[in-house]
């Protein structure tokens, strides 16, 4: 079943139309909203509010303008950016390496004696906002460049930009670390 | 090897853009230009080393793999109400002027009179009734008439 058909079973109540839905699409925002926020919880939370506004506005759905997983991620990446600038507000300073630190779960442990994975995580982590979202979307998502550019609300050419800067960025934090 | 509509010659410059911002992925390249990269790559030793070095942040990259467990049921056993759908403005002047719904088969029907009159209208003789004579006989009556007093 396509996400139009779908969608409009979701929009006129069928719970068995949003359990597909869910099913579908519950796991790909969860990674994104852990790679985004690196917290678990709040992960979830991103993923239970996206999943009830969807259900809650299902017949805003327009599949002429976006694809279904777009709308979703679009929802996720909204919800995620309210809490990491929230987060921002309350923890300003040093708050992308602290948070790396504490996802990989090793708060005094010197980045250079971590595993390579580790190393990757906190780089990841250590970008801005919009510099993981572009990354993350583009790499972990596999979505496609002008879906990237419209859930970011930006251009293609912006996204390639944010991109070639954050594997730069991440480049250069592991030739540190090495 | 045909090109597609959508593929665009491509720049050396353009594919080392493409290269350092979404990696050596070719499934990560735009589709409109990855045909046009590929053919480049294979003849340019350059890009075949700038890829290289691409694919190896991208190794790193795919090893970023967090654990990420969601529980759905809760969710899917406790959805709250649904909102009503958006309407336009026409839609809401429609519901003001109409409060029942007319469908659009009802709607059809209504006019189908309507356009046959204008129809009818259209495609009738222009009036065979030529008043400039009974003008005339108005403003010059003939002389008996008025001679008969």
């Amino acid at each position: 079943m396509d996400d139009h058909a779908l969608m409009e079973r979701v929009s006129r109540g069928d719970r068995e139309a949003f359990t597909a839905v869910v099913a579908l699409y519950a796991p790909a925002l969860q990674q994104f909203a852990v790679r985004l926020l690196l917290q678990q919880q709040q992960a979830e939370e991103v993923v239970q509010e996206t999943l009830t506004r969807a259900w809650q506005r299902a017949s805003d759905y327009d599949p002429s303008r976006a694809r279904l997983s777009t709308w979703l991620h679009r929802i996720a990446h909204n919800l995620c950016v309210d809490i990491l600038r929230r987060q921002d507000r309350e923890l300003p300073a040093a708050h992308a390496s602290e948070t790396a630190l504490t996802w990989i779960d090793s708060a005094e442990t010197e980045i250079g004696t971590l595993e390579t994975h580790d190393k990757i995580a906190c780089a990841i982590t250590a970008l801005s906002e919009r510099h993981r979202t572009a990354l993350v979307l583009t790499y972990y998502q596999s979505l496609s460049n002008r879906e990237v550019a419209e859930i970011m609300r930006l251009s293609v050419r912006a996204v390639e930009s944010l991109l070639v800067r954050a594997r730069q960025q991440i480049k250069n934090t592991l030739e540190e670390s090495s | 090897m045909k090109r597609s509509p959508l593929e665009t010659p491509l720049s050396e410059t353009r594919a080392q853009e493409i290269l350092n911002a979404y990696g050596a992925t070719p499934e990560r390249w735009p589709e409109e230009e990855r045909q046009a990269l590929v053919e480049l790559l294979a003849q340019s030793p350059e890009l075949q080393s700038l890829q290289k070095t691409a694919s190896e942040l991208d190794d790193l990259l795919d090893g970023w793999q967090p654990e990420a467990a969601h529980d759905t049921d809760t969710l899917i056993r406790s959805l709250p109400a649904q909102t009503p759908r958006k309407q336009s403005w026409l839609d809401q002047l429609t519901a003001f002027f109409l409060p029942k719904p007319i469908g659009w088969r009802q709607g059809l029907l209504a006019g189908v009179p309507l356009m046959l009159g204008f129809m009818w209208g259209l495609s009738g003789e222009p009036p065979a009734d030529d008043w400039s004579e009974t003008e005339f006989l108005i403003f010059n009556p003939p002389m008996e008439v008025l001679t008969d007093e």
